[in-house]
């Protein structure tokens, strides 16, 4: 394992390599910084890109950019116009707001930037140094135990999606039977194809994906016309001082463990983590009064937790295939596109790439602060640009997205079926990503649940209690932790919303 | 006129589809043309898809029971919508059957006429009324995308033979 994780490190230090997170970095900067847009979506039109170019050192580091820039990127409108980019901003809205109303956006601005980098760059090693010892761990695990975590993941992901635990679980099951189109992973035999050829290799996943996070925000885009951000002082105030910076280093650390703790727990999140963060921030401040009145520590607490949660997602994605959220689940397709297999053998077979893309994911941390300092200015304008403009150009790159990575004309027809899927389930307030979990799981649980029955024999008794104890715990386990979840997520929300009204 | 909440429904369109699934399981599964023992075929094709029906089955009836207990299902009053809400409505529309005549004419028209008539249609519905910017933009943004896909990144996307033939000449005669 250290002669893969040498070799990643000379695969990572390479130009093109930096070149092209560098250019995700600024879109995903552009993506996040512009209200109404979702670092899902502008991941969704680009990973057909990331495919193109042919090489996983360059494709995958970009669209870890754009997820690094995005999440970045949607503090932007959070603090100047109290619009977040993205849901993982919406705890930064609370004092970065109220910063910008006193004069002080670009203190906010640079707090958020210094504080997303450095939580970052610590969550990376985590997962640099973590990764080893849990695909050690995962090595040996057999069809059973992988069943048994695909089972936990699926239903954690769903309990802990948007809205009511059975939204997401009706979610979960519509994904996973419209995974079970095309052929029977054992027998071969067509399952839901209406005798078509098409259907015969199943749906393809970038449709998947495009359709169902892409198409229904350019169809709320349309819904709510042309609109353009609030005219602002964009960048006005005095410079983050280093001080201040340090006297926000323990909140950031602070956040920095409950962004890495979430972020190795499939189904979670930025949003919570962020939420999270600010809360726990606001608890231990001797002047917790101050919060949500423009407190730096507030934008350090929800933006270096949310941050943080990128690097550690990648945990379960490679060493499980599980992936933890919408945005892992795009690039687990990209990791596919590349002929990449993520799960337990994938540091076995290709562990120098692996590592290569976690290293780099380091070293893109520093691009990070530089092209964020520099960029600033430019994003804090990006803000006021008018939807019109740019929502024709998403759904070209959407049309020609899904086209280029199989260059198969059905795959269009299928975007617009699940575009139409997302977009009724947006407007009856389902989230989509169980949806996208189960298909992408569904399958690979069928298979593992089938090798297992075929192990088991007739004895399934001794088998479930003697030889695979392991699968019997967290079959078990599962209930209790859906339920103990499903609670907590429940009541974390009304905290948030509480703290939000405060 | 009696309405439902939009989750409500999309949750019996699900009951429904689980329905269907368990009732028409029989045909839209192919069964295994032999008779395979266990240690070839570890599972039928129809056990996975029938389980999973069963429990989308199970989790919509406790949706829906709750929301019967919630009052939802008694149905509400359907208000007259504003004219505002109405506009917003016929731009939704439009998208859609924009975006689903697009896809079914991208392999006949060509991607760049396609993507013209597909990038003017959305910018009109998302408000834009410069006809200056809409024809930059839809005219522009697709060529530029197709030039790079097709003669840097050597990868196909449809287009009519003509429009094929007149790029590669401009292309050639931009290259001597």
């Amino acid at each position: 394992m250290f002669d893969m994780l040498m070799l990643g490190l000379n695969d990572a230090l390479r130009l093109d390599t930096f070149i092209w997170i560098g250019g995700g970095l600024l879109l995903g900067m552009l993506v996040g910084a512009l209200p109404g847009f979702t670092t899902s979506m502008g991941m969704s039109v680009l990973v057909p890109i990331s495919f193109l170019v042919g090489d996983p050192l360059i494709g995958i580091p970009f669209l870890i950019g754009v997820y690094k820039g995005g999440i970045y990127g949607g503090s932007v409108p959070a603090i100047l116009i109290s619009m977040p980019g993205t849901g993982a901003s919406i705890a930064t809205v609370l004092d970065g707001y109220a910063l910008t109303k006193k004069g002080q956006s670009r203190k906010a601005l640079e707090m958020s930037l210094f504080s997303s980098g450095l939580s970052d760059f610590f969550s990376d090693i985590f997962t640099l140094v973590m990764i080893i010892p849990v695909a050690t761990v995962v090595l040996g695990f057999g069809p059973p135990e992988i069943a048994a975590v695909m089972f936990l993941s699926l239903v954690i992901i769903a309990v802990t999606s948007a809205g009511p635990a059975v939204k997401g679980l009706i979610m979960l099951g519509l994904g996973i039977w419209v995974g079970f189109v095309g052929a029977d992973p054992f027998s071969a035999m067509a399952r839901y194809t209406f005798g078509t050829t098409e259907l015969y290799d199943g749906f393809h996943l970038i449709p998947i994906l495009i359709g169902l996070f892409a198409l229904p925000e350019i169809f709320n885009a349309v819904k709510e016309g042309d609109t353009r951000g609030k005219r602002i002082s964009t960048f006005v105030g005095e410079r983050l001082r280093l001080q201040e910076l340090k006297n926000s280093f323990r909140t950031i650390f602070r956040s920095t463990m409950i962004g890495t703790g979430i972020g190795i727990v499939p189904g979670l999140g930025q949003p919570i983590a962020a939420m999270m963060g600010y809360i726990a921030a606001k608890n231990a401040s001797k002047y917790p009064e101050k919060f949500g009145e423009g407190e730096l520590d507030g934008v350090a607490a929800a933006e270096s937790a949310n941050n943080a949660v990128n690097g550690p997602t990648m945990i379960p994605l490679l060493t499980l295939g599980i992936p933890g959220d919408s945005v892992t689940a795009l690039l687990l397709g990209a990791f596919m596109m590349q002929g990449l297999r993520p799960g337990p053998t994938l540091l076995e077979s290709s562990g120098n790439v692996v590592f290569a893309i976690l290293i780099a994911m380091i070293f893109a941390n520093v691009l990070f602060v530089i092209i964020g300092y520099l960029t600033i200015p430019l994003f804090a304008r990006v803000v006021t640009i008018k939807k019109s403009l740019l929502i024709p150009v998403t759904i070209m790159l959407a049309f020609a997205g899904t086209y280029l990575a199989r260059s198969n004309p059905f795959d269009i027809i299928t975007l617009i079926s699940f575009g139409l899927i997302g977009i009724a389930a947006r407007m009856a307030k389902f989230d989509v990503a169980p949806m996208v979990m189960g298909f992408i799981l569904g399958r690979e649980l069928e298979y593992a649940f089938g090798q297992t029955l075929a192990l088991a024999g007739d004895d399934w008794i001794h088998f479930a209690f003697r030889e695979r104890l392991g699968m019997t715990a967290i079959l078990l386990a599962t209930p209790l932790v859906g339920t103990i979840l499903g609670f907590r997520m429940n009541r974390f929300r009304r905290r948030s919303l509480d703290s939000d009204r405060k | 006129m009696a309405k439902f909440p939009a989750d409500v429904v999309f949750v019996i369109g699900a009951l429904v589809l689980a329905v269907l699934g368990l009732l028409f399981g029989g045909w839209l599964i192919v069964d295994p043309p032999i008779l395979l023992s266990r240690d070839i075929l570890a599972m039928n094709p129809k056990v996975f898809p029938t389980l999973v029906l069963f429990f989308i089955l199970l989790v919509s009836l406790i949706f829906l029971a709750t929301e019967s207990r919630k009052g939802s299902l008694a149905g509400n009053t359907l208000k007259e919508g504003s004219p505002q809400s109405s506009v917003a409505l016929y731009r939704q529309v439009g998208f859609v059957g924009l975006a689903v005549g697009c896809a079914l004419l991208l392999t006949t028209l060509g991607f760049l006429a396609t993507m013209f008539l597909l990038m003017t249609g959305t910018s009109l519905l998302v408000g834009n009324r410069s006809s200056l910017q809409i024809f930059a933009i839809s005219l522009v943004t697709p060529l530029s995308f197709y030039m790079i896909v097709t003669y840097m990144l050597r990868t196909q996307l449809p287009e009519a033979d003509i429009v094929e033939r007149t790029l590669a000449m401009i292309i050639n005669a931009l290259n001597t």
